[in-house]
């Protein structure tokens, strides 16, 4: 496993040198830069910026440097904990980002458990009862959580949570807690908010898992070494938990490393329809108007996430399931 | 008695592994003022890198004896283990590759008493032939092995299962691995 888990960072190190360097070209792609886009709002609203004043700010930014320099410094950036300099919040990435990329984890990370907690049962139920009326129910669900789009779900819930439960509309906690030092009554505040966005979110990611687990272990049920178990008299417990539950949650586990991403990323409209302060809205701003370093640092983020997930979910398979695969074109 | 030795090709690929990634997860905490968040899975990582250097290293000078009465690694940190005691057999496939191919088999034989265990890996001259003697013990003994294993050793063409027929229907792909290394 010492020996897996070496070569598998080997393979992570220079994934994310070529994603920073893809990223950062990514974001210097459009013409100009934020200047740029700068001068042509203002020109267009009639204003003029002073040419030395333009030129000046070109320096202090380091805009005026040729790209693989800057790259450098960027990347020289992020391992320092510098991620470089918001021109549209005028402030540094790391104090505009501030409390947003820890609700993020925080909404993500419960997605992610809400995702696993309520798939997981229904798909082996559906599995093992299939065809039966609650396995056509709990299929019926699931194409009704696949079918239904976030945005109109995350306007529903709004709705519901405040009539029902006098729920402020919109945003991760009660405006009072905004801006306000982390405390038990903020963090009770995001609690009562967080449910929201984790069903939104979580009910798309849900039904596919559904699906997905119960297609996987339908198959390893119908295989011949479960009829063996079966004739050999285990009991149904032991036959499906002993092999092929384990089979069938391998590709389940290989989807951790998409989930990750997935969820930050999908999560931006939902972001933007409940008003919450992650990430989400906060990227599709700063690419909007070219703010590169912010730009960049979430990317980067993503990137990260994805790397990170698919590593741990290579990790997890590895240990589940260490097994030759003859059919699957290797050439063994 | 029968010698084995890892071959230094493998080998050489390891420590040039480890000293690559030494040189990329270990200097940056070291000449730079990082983050704690990116300090710490570098530290870490260089750690590892440090293991695996040392391990391969331990591989380099492993001698690994075999005869009727047992198998023994010979070397820092080496064990034996006698047929006789032989309790637990493990042979794990490892590949970083998303297709799966060219990997690597990891064969752990634990004996009964304390400190009886060995590891081997598929990349040791003559790594088949232990396995096959391995199985044979394993089938004669009864000794139980998990599915994993028993489709990892039908890879190799060594049927490992207890209930099974004969080795004749196990697919034209039996037998046929090769792994990075000197396969």
């Amino acid at each position: 496993m010492l020996g897996f888990l070496v070569r598998r960072i080997m393979v992570m190190i220079p994934t994310l040198l070529a994603i920073s360097a893809i990223t950062f070209v990514i974001i210097q792609l459009p013409p100009g830069d934020y200047l740029t886009t700068l001068v042509t709002e203002l020109e267009s609203r009639g204003e003029a910026i002073d040419q030395s004043r333009l030129q000046f700010l070109r320096e202090t930014y380091g805009l005026d440097k040729p790209m693989i320099e800057q790259y450098f410094v960027w990347l020289g950036g992020m391992l320092t904990g510098d991620y470089g300099y918001s021109f549209e919040y005028n402030r540094p990435v790391a104090d505009v980002v501030g409390d947003r990329m820890l609700l993020t984890i925080i909404v993500s990370f419960a997605t992610i458990v809400f995702i696993w907690v309520v798939s997981f049962p229904i798909g082996i139920y559906s599995a093992t009862h299939q065809y039966s009326l609650g396995d056509y129910g709990l299929t019926f669900l699931g194409f009704l959580g696949l079918a239904t789009p976030n945005f109109l779900l995350a306007l529903v819930l709004l709705y519901f949570a405040n009539v029902t439960f006098g729920t402020s509309i919109g945003g991760l906690m009660d405006s009072a807690y905004i801006d306000a030092p982390w405390s038990m009554g903020k963090f009770l505040s995001v609690l009562e908010h967080l449910w929201i966005p984790v069903i939104v979110i979580g009910t798309s990611g849900t039904a596919g898992m559904i699906r997905r687990l119960r297609a996987n272990l339908l198959d390893e049920l119908h295989k011949q070494y479960v009829v063996t178990a079966r004739a050999k008299g285990l009991s149904p417990g032991k036959v499906l938990w002993k092999y092929p539950l384990r089979m069938a949650i391998n590709p389940f586990i290989a989807d951790i490393g998409n989930l990750l991403p997935q969820i930050v990323s999908g999560a931006a409209v939902v972001s933007i329809v409940l008003s919450l302060p992650t990430t989400g809205p906060m990227l599709l701003d700063a690419l909007r108007s070219q703010d590169m370093y912010l730009a960049g640092s979430f990317l980067m983020f993503l990137a990260l996430l994805t790397v990170v997930g698919v590593f741990l979910s290579d990790l997890a398979l590895a240990a589940l399931d260490p097994r030759i695969r003859l059919e699957g074109g290797a050439t063994r | 008695m029968k010698r084995f030795r890892y071959p230094p090709g493998p080998l050489y690929g390891d420590y040039a592994r480890a000293a690559a990634g030494l040189a990329l997860t270990g200097l940056p905490p070291l000449l730079l003022s990082l983050s704690p968040w990116v300090w710490v899975p570098m530290a870490a990582a260089a750690g590892l890198f440090a293991i695996f250097g040392a391990r391969t290293a331990q591989r380099h000078a492993t001698v690994i004896e075999m005869d009727d009465d047992r198998v023994t690694a010979r070397g820092p940190l080496g064990g034996s283990i006698s047929w006789e005691h032989l309790a637990h057999v493990r042979l794990n496939y490892y590949s970083t590759r998303r297709d799966r191919g060219l990997g690597w088999m990891q064969l752990k034989l634990k004996g009964s008493g304390s400190g009886e265990t060995v590891r081997l890996e598929s990349t040791l001259d003559g790594f088949d032939e232990i396995a096959e003697r391995v199985a044979e013990v394993a089938r004669s003994k009864g000794i139980g092995m998990t599915d994993t294993t028993i489709s990892n050793f039908a890879a190799l063409g060594i049927d490992a299962d207890l209930d099974s027929t004969p080795l004749t229907n196990q697919g034209e792909n039996a037998g046929s691995w090769t792994t990075r290394g000197s396969r």
